[in-house]
């Protein structure tokens, strides 16, 4: 595995990627359990994908991108409450979110590891708080945005499509770029990368200024789906953890890994979610402690491994003669 | 233009760690095209006075300048792209990437220009520091050697005036010594100067100049290795001075 560089663009994949999702759309959109479940799949992949854009490039765990989630989702609502169109609020979400973002990053990314971590869940449990005694923006009880103006689950399921694989793209962009090279370098070293010419500060908040403006369009998103904010959710704890699990989970620094740990805590959540509320978090842990204990890469490089595995046997298999 | 200018020239550099002062006024100056060899016993200052030099500690006084531009107060990474670039004594890998994109990090992050694109100059390094076999290794598999001479071709590929060179011998066999040297020697021949810190004195003063000799954070002489050597000083540092017959630092 390479993580830099690597082979040409995979226009296939892409293709079919985007092949797959259109074709999925008729059946998951017909019914409005699928729908929503297509939904939260989109929002999760796009959130884990910017997520892994620090967390596993440059190496830098945030528990805080709640805080940039919540900025995008209240920007959205109290635009589209101000007679906004709720489309024109995703450009003024994700641009609230890289400034916010760019704000806190600047002073925390000099911090590195736990203290890192530790400060990012100050920021998210601050700005949470800050939320909840705001009053023009609802506090604590939120802001309801009207029903009747809902876009229909097909512009929704157009909209998480465009949003999750335009996160993926970015992430595989950006792993193949300039800087992307000096995330890596300052994840592995910030001293050596810093001898050999890297501006470590001004990486990372770039990295994560980007990161900032793709969680914060997800949280417009998030609030054009649910047509509900409040600050417990949209500025939760709990979903700046599950991102972390996601991502760990589907396997760190890696583009494939954020998009296959967030279906499997998906379809972890809806299948525990039914049964046993409220456990489907410590069955995570345990799937994260599984993982960490004989998988430590994340399940993404082991299904690729296995992919080429079987890529071969299948070339043996059919090449004429060939057997051996 | 800069005929005259020297390279770099150190004046009156100092740092101190609480009580104790690493580096005690040191000038250097290393002259266009010059291996200056740089020695002392253990703790004499050599890795504080690189740390220094390269911007990753902060001086408490004295001026550098390199090719007559101030550069001191420059933080590590601004100091490597005006064209100062460092090894470090134990060598510092990006060990998740590969050979390849480890001098690439150094050839697109260094000092800008030279119409070469960056994976060329990052080739170019990589052959003349023989790693090119290595090319696609994982960095994680190389042996000490290869890791030393990865260091040089990454620190190479920014493109630097003067290079510091940090005990980049030390732990090698003689044979990978001999190597190490011989690319030294090609690196200078491509037009940068060298500042070599080392122990291994068949290595420094085989390829030096001048050496100049520090002690306890202090100068305590300069010299072509030959006068270097035959220095009464610098063998009462090198064989004496553990017994506390001196005065301490304060």
């Amino acid at each position: 595995m390479t993580v830099f560089g690597g082979r040409r663009p995979a226009w296939r994949l892409w293709a079919l990627a985007v092949l797959a999702v259109a074709l999925a759309a008729p059946i998951l959109v017909a019914n409005p359990y699928t729908s929503r479940l297509s939904q939260l799949l989109f929002l999760n992949v796009a959130l884990a994908s910017a997520w892994n854009l620090i967390g596993g490039f440059a190496g830098q765990i945030s528990f805080g991108n709640s805080s940039l989630f919540g900025v995008g989702a209240y920007a959205t609502a109290m635009l589209w409450l101000a007679g906004v169109p709720p489309l024109l609020t995703m450009p003024v979400a994700a641009a609230a979110a890289a400034a916010y973002g760019a704000a806190w990053g600047w002073p925390c990314l000099r911090l590195r590891g736990p203290y890192f971590a530790i400060a990012t869940i100050g920021v998210a449990e601050a700005t949470r708080i800050a939320v909840n005694q705001f009053d023009p923006a609802g506090g604590a009880s939120g802001l309801t945005l009207p029903i009747e103006q809902d876009a229909g689950g097909g512009a929704l399921y157009v909209m998480g499509a465009v949003l999750a694989l335009g996160s993926v793209l970015v992430s595989d962009r950006i792993r193949r770029s300039r800087l992307g090279l000096g995330l890596f370098a300052l994840r592995e070293d910030a001293q050596a990368a810093a001898a050999s010419g890297v501006n470590v500060a001004r990486q990372q908040v770039v990295a994560f200024a980007i990161a900032a403006a793709l969680t914060g369009l997800a949280g417009s998103y998030y609030a054009q789906f649910t047509l509900y904010v409040v600050p417990e959710k949209v500025f939760g704890f709990d979903l700046s953890i599950s991102l972390v699990l996601m991502v760990l989970v589907g396997g760190i620094g890696t583009v494939a890994g954020p998009i296959l740990g967030a279906a499997v805590y998906l379809i972890l959540e809806q299948f525990v979610l039914a049964s046993l509320p409220d456990i489907h978090l410590a069955m995570f842990g345990l799937l994260l402690m599984g993982i960490v204990l004989f998988e430590p890469g994340g399940l993404a490089p082991r299904l690729a491994q296995a992919g080429s595995g079987a890529r071969s046997l299948i070339r043996r298999w059919r090449r004429p003669g060939g057997t051996s | 233009m800069t005929a005259g200018v020297p390279l770099l020239e150190v004046r009156g550099l100092t740092k101190s760690f609480g009580g104790l002062t690493a580096v005690r006024d040191v000038d250097l100056t290393l002259q266009q095209d010059e291996i200056l060899g740089l020695i002392g016993p253990n703790g004499a200052g050599k890795t504080t006075l690189f740390n220094l030099l390269s911007g990753s500690l902060p001086r408490d006084a004295g001026s550098i300048r390199l090719r007559g531009r101030e550069i001191a107060g420059s933080p590590a990474h601004r100091t490597c792209q005006l064209g100062l670039a460092r090894t470090f004594q134990v060598p510092r890998p990006f060990l998740s990437l590969t050979v390849f994109e480890s001098v690439l990090v150094g050839a697109s992050f260094g000092r800008r220009g030279g119409g070469e694109a960056p994976w060329a100059r990052a080739e170019r390094c990589l052959r003349l520091a023989r790693l090119l076999r290595r090319r696609d290794s994982r960095v994680a598999a190389l042996n000490l050697a290869e890791r030393k001479r990865l260091d040089l071709a990454r620190a190479l590929a920014t493109r630097p005036y003067a290079l510091l060179v940090d005990e980049v011998a030390a732990g090698l066999n003689p044979s990978e010594v001999k190597e190490t040297v011989h690319i030294l020697r090609r690196i200078h021949e491509g037009g940068v100067g060298i500042i070599y810190v080392e122990h291994v004195m068949d290595a420094v003063m085989g390829v030096s100049h001048r050496v100049q000799v520090i002690d306890r954070g202090r100068t305590i002489a300069v010299g072509s290795p030959g006068e270097v050597t035959r220095n009464p000083t610098v063998i009462e540092a090198y064989l004496g001075g553990s017994d506390g017959g001196g005065e301490s630092d304060g």
